[in-house]
């Protein structure tokens, strides 16, 4: 997938197939969340392809670290804030 | 004196220039309407290619995201491929609209009112990423729940060939938990109201927004109290159904 660059932003998604399959990218972490179907025909095809691409892209970008840590942690969540409810 | 009056002119003509022209997103060209008069501060109606929302600069999001499904744009929405890009709404005044930056590290999703995957053309689903139409939503919910609730819509619209819906968030109780600097409200929980005009039905859902797998169905009527919003454009003769549940979810 040539617009979607591995690891280079927390904003892009890559969406196969409406939003059936999602590739969210991220600086620390990139999440890929739902279900496909890859049926045999052009359309299964077009949907293995982008996934492909996608994974290519992440492997490769990965490759190109030279000292990658065993495992990442999690930054906590920041604490969330409160407001009290103008609607109530 | 002249100074304020050439301001406000000013800010009627921007708004004449903004005005709507997506009436065709709703049914019978009648937008929801906010009964609860505590929600309309800063409130704002957005065009989109395919879809409407009304943004509130009080809760830095959407307070509904309307859109009408056909059976024809969701053949089109299902071979979308494409990597889209989550955007601060450049239609928005400064301060009203969530940022970036509110979402990053917040825990939160950024979670779509109107779906990605409902939108039948390249530019309609760019502009769903707009964080005009998002909210901070729990992840697993987003991720699985809310997914399959989403799904299930999709399925009854192609079966009876369109469907009207409007998603959006509730904010429920006293006090409510924000994030980022903008303080984007966190909500309480989430609806769905799905009005199916070949079927003769309309329904309303209501999720927590948190990690579960508990949906909640209720009347267009039930919802409209929950929520502060009424829903004109359904007939007033379909407010009091209430549907078994979804299937497949």
């Amino acid at each position: 997938m040539s617009d979607f660059h591995a690891f280079a932003n927390d904003d892009d998604v890559l969406n196969i197939e409406g939003d059936a399959l999602t590739v969210s990218n991220g600086v620390a972490c990139i999440a890929i969340a739902g279900a496909l179907k890859i049926g045999k025909d052009k359309r299964g095809m077009k949907a293995a392809r982008a996934l492909k691409a996608a994974l290519d892209e992440i492997v490769a970008a990965l490759e190109r670290e030279k000292a990658l840590p065993d495992e990442i942690q999690d930054d906590p969540p920041e604490a969330t804030g409160t407001v009290k409810n103008p609607f109530a | 004196m002249k100074k304020l009056f050439v301001s406000l002119w000013l800010a009627a003509a921007a708004h004449a220039v903004a005005a709507p022209t997506c009436g065709q997103f709703v049914p019978d060209a009648q937008f929801p309407v906010l009964a609860n008069a505590k929600l309309a501060p800063k409130t704002r109606l957005l065009c989109y290619a395919d879809f409407a929302v009304l943004h509130s600069g009080l809760t830095h999001g959407p307070l509904w995201s309307a859109e009408h499904l056909t059976r024809a744009h969701l053949g089109e929405a299902r071979e979308q491929v494409r990597t889209n890009k989550f955007f601060e709404d450049p239609a928005l005044p400064p301060g009203e609209g969530a940022t970036l930056a509110d979402y990053k590290r917040s825990g939160f999703d950024r979670g779509h009112m109107s779906p990605a995957g409902d939108r039948w053309n390249g530019e309609a689903m760019a502009q769903s990423f707009t964080l005009a139409n998002v909210v901070p939503q729990d992840r697993e919910n987003n991720q699985h729940l809310w997914a399959h609730i989403e799904s299930a819509v999709r399925k009854l619209a192609v079966r009876y060939g369109e469907a009207y819906v409007v998603t959006g968030p509730l904010f429920a109780g006293q006090t409510l938990r924000t994030i980022g600097a903008s303080h984007v409200f966190v909500p309480t929980q989430l609806y769905k109201v799905v009005y199916v005009p070949a079927a003769n039905e309309a329904f309303a859902i209501v999720v927590d927004n948190v990690a579960t797998d508990r949906y909640d169905v209720k009347t267009v009527h039930e919802l409209e109290t929950m929520s502060g919003i009424r829903f004109p454009g359904i007939p007033e003769t379909l407010k009091d159904q209430r549907i078994g549940g979804l299937k497949g979810v």
